[in-house]
């Protein structure tokens, strides 16, 4: 991180000016249409907490998808693949590390946030990390999906960058059926942190039952993940694309 | 354990097992992309300890095979062994540098990459430490040891992809351009440092390369592809005796014109024009050819003033044996 302090200072302050933009124009929108204080209220300390969970998702998936295409683009990609290890393992323990430093600037990026505006929420650590520790595969199972298809397809940056910002929609959006509810990525554990960054909810309040769940999310996505990236590889090795950029 | 445990100062220790096996072994080895043939049945071997110059021209299958021997391509059909091991079996065994400096992270120091790529193959500890600092030592890096590789100079990047296969204690090392794009005294250093990698810690080498001195001083045998098949798989000096006596030198009195030059190209020899047309270089298959060469030149008014044998270079040999398609 200190190696890179120029780009993990931009990194923060991209998320935070984007943060602003959004927040304010939520704001704006809300008051020209006459949304009462208490509501508008509700909406921004939610909006607010869905941005947190939001760049912790953003993060691990560019770690996942463009850190395969900088490996195949600078040559490492080879290397890694040479070590005796699957490829899909070195790349998920690699964003596993990295998943703790993206979440110290998250949680950086949430207190400057909460400084701008004051908005206040109850944070209880440990809480916001076991749901996201135990959530977090269904978010690198996508990253290996599209880390996958980079491999065979190359230049995929405009695809990646949009799946990137329809990250943001499995937070947002709130489907009545349950059966969907419990199968969009990563939401089942993003709505655990939610409750307990706004309602206060601690993780021994939780039921096996939301832990079946947030596993069961987490699992299906990293086994669908791991699947099409296995494939992925060896289709690459059978076309001669391993490592062509 | 089989056969010779070798230890020595400076480098990672190296164990072979059984010498009688060769190190690599490439069997009916045949490759398509979609309707091209990028390798044809090819089939080769190469002796532990020894260095193997993999050559060819652009398109040649060079690269396929080598990137098949690493299981970084699967192939269509053919086996390929490591040591006697099938090779999807044997990754720990063989190690490689692709493409000159292409392999290492440029934002780490060189000891960082060393560390790295030595530890997703399940080394490390005070071992590894110091193993890495014998070989930058070695390698003259020391001081650069701290250095991110990307504010290397590419001779020293080139070392350091080097010193990464080492630090891999791999039986096998592959080794793709290794001199790409270097100054003469970096082509040097990485020449020097190869003939090493053989002579001090025998490990076994094929080397992919156009560069032809640098085959014909450092390399065992040469395997030479042309279309996806072997051309010619021999010793190096071999291949050179058996090329040496029929090239000759033959300085002109004057330069020879185009129209003299298609003249000559009319008879069935390979002539090779130098010094703008005021020398030939010939390849001739009976020393009785140079007497008709004498005469097709005297017949068209051009006169000799020195004939010469000529001491060939492995480029020739190569040119030779790829219809002088150079990549």
């Amino acid at each position: 991180m200190s190696r890179y302090r120029f780009n993990t200072i931009s990194e923060v302050l991209y998320l935070y000016v984007l943060f602003l933009a959004m927040f304010l124009g939520i704001k704006s929108f809300g008051t020209d249409f006459g949304i009462s204080p208490i509501d508008m209220g509700s909406n921004l300390e939610g909006f607010i907490v869905g941005y947190f969970i939001w760049t912790i998702m953003v993060m691990t998936y560019s770690g996942v998808a463009y850190g395969i295409t900088n490996d195949a683009a600078r040559g490492t990609l080879e290397q890694l693949n040479m070590s005796g290890i699957k490829l899909s393992t070195i790349v998920t323990v690699r964003s596993l590390s990295d998943l703790l430093i993206n979440l110290i600037i998250s949680i950086a990026l949430l207190f400057i946030i909460i400084v701008t505006t004051n908005y206040h929420f109850e944070i209880k650590i440990f809480s916001i990390l076991l749901p996201v520790f135990i959530g977090i595969f269904s978010i690198l199972g996508i990253g290996l999906i599209f880390g996958g298809l980079a491999l065979i397809f190359k230049k995929i940056q405009s695809l990646l960058n949009i799946v990137q910002y329809s990250l943001i929609a499995f937070i947002m959006v709130s489907p009545e059926n349950k059966i969907i509810y419990n199968l969009l990525p990563f939401r089942p554990a993003a709505d655990i942190v939610m409750l307990s960054m706004r309602r206060g909810l601690s993780i021994i309040d939780l039921s096996i039952y939301d832990y079946v769940i947030m596993i069961g999310n987490s699992v299906l996505y990293f086994s669908i993940g791991l699947f099409i990236f296995n494939k992925c590889v060896k289709l690459a090795k059978i076309k001669g694309l391993l490592g062509q950029y | 354990m089989k056969g010779n445990s070798k230890v020595r100062p400076g480098i990672p220790n190296m164990i072979y097992g059984d010498d009688k096996v060769d190190a690599v072994e490439v069997i009916n080895l045949t490759k398509h992309y979609e309707t091209v043939k990028a390798v044809d049945d090819i089939s080769f071997s190469v002796k532990k300890g020894s260095i193997c110059g993999i050559l060819g021209p652009n398109g040649s299958g060079k690269t396929t095979t080598i990137k098949s021997i690493c299981n970084l391509i699967i192939p269509d059909n053919g086996k390929i062994k490591i040591c006697g091991k099938d090779n999807k079996k044997s990754t720990n065994r063989i190690s490689a540098m692709f493409e000159g400096n292409r392999n290492l992270y440029w934002r780490l120091t060189p000891r960082e990459n060393l560390r790295y790529f030595a530890g997703i193959r399940g080394l490390g500890g005070k071992r590894l430490e110091s193993d890495i600092d014998n070989l930058l030592n070695r390698f003259n890096l020391t001081d650069k040891k701290n250095v991110m590789v990307n504010n290397l100079s590419r001779g020293m990047q080139q070392k350091v992809a080097i010193a990464m296969t080492l630090i891999c204690n791999t039986d096998v090392i592959l080794m793709d351009e290794p001199t790409l794009g270097l100054d003469v005294q970096s082509h040097l250093d990485i020449k020097n440092i190869l003939m090493d990698i053989t002579s001090d810690l025998n490990k076994t080498i094929l080397l992919s390369t156009h560069d032809m001195n640098l085959v014909q001083a450092i390399c065992d045998d040469a395997v030479i592809l042309n279309k996806g098949k072997i051309v010619a798989r021999d010793n190096v000096q071999s291949l050179l005796n058996m090329f040496k006596t029929m090239t000759y030198e033959i300085v002109l009195t004057e330069c020879i014109t185009e129209e003299k030059k298609n003249l000559l190209l009319g008879l069935d020899y390979d002539f090779y024009f130098t010094n703008n047309g005021s020398k030939i270089e010939i390849d001739i298959s009976d020393f009785q050819d140079i007497y008709t060469i004498i005469e097709a030149l005297k017949n068209i008014n051009i006169l000799i003033k020195e004939i010469k044998q000529k001491d060939i270079n492995f480029e020739r040999v190569y040119l030779n044996l790829t219809d002088g398609k150079v990549g």
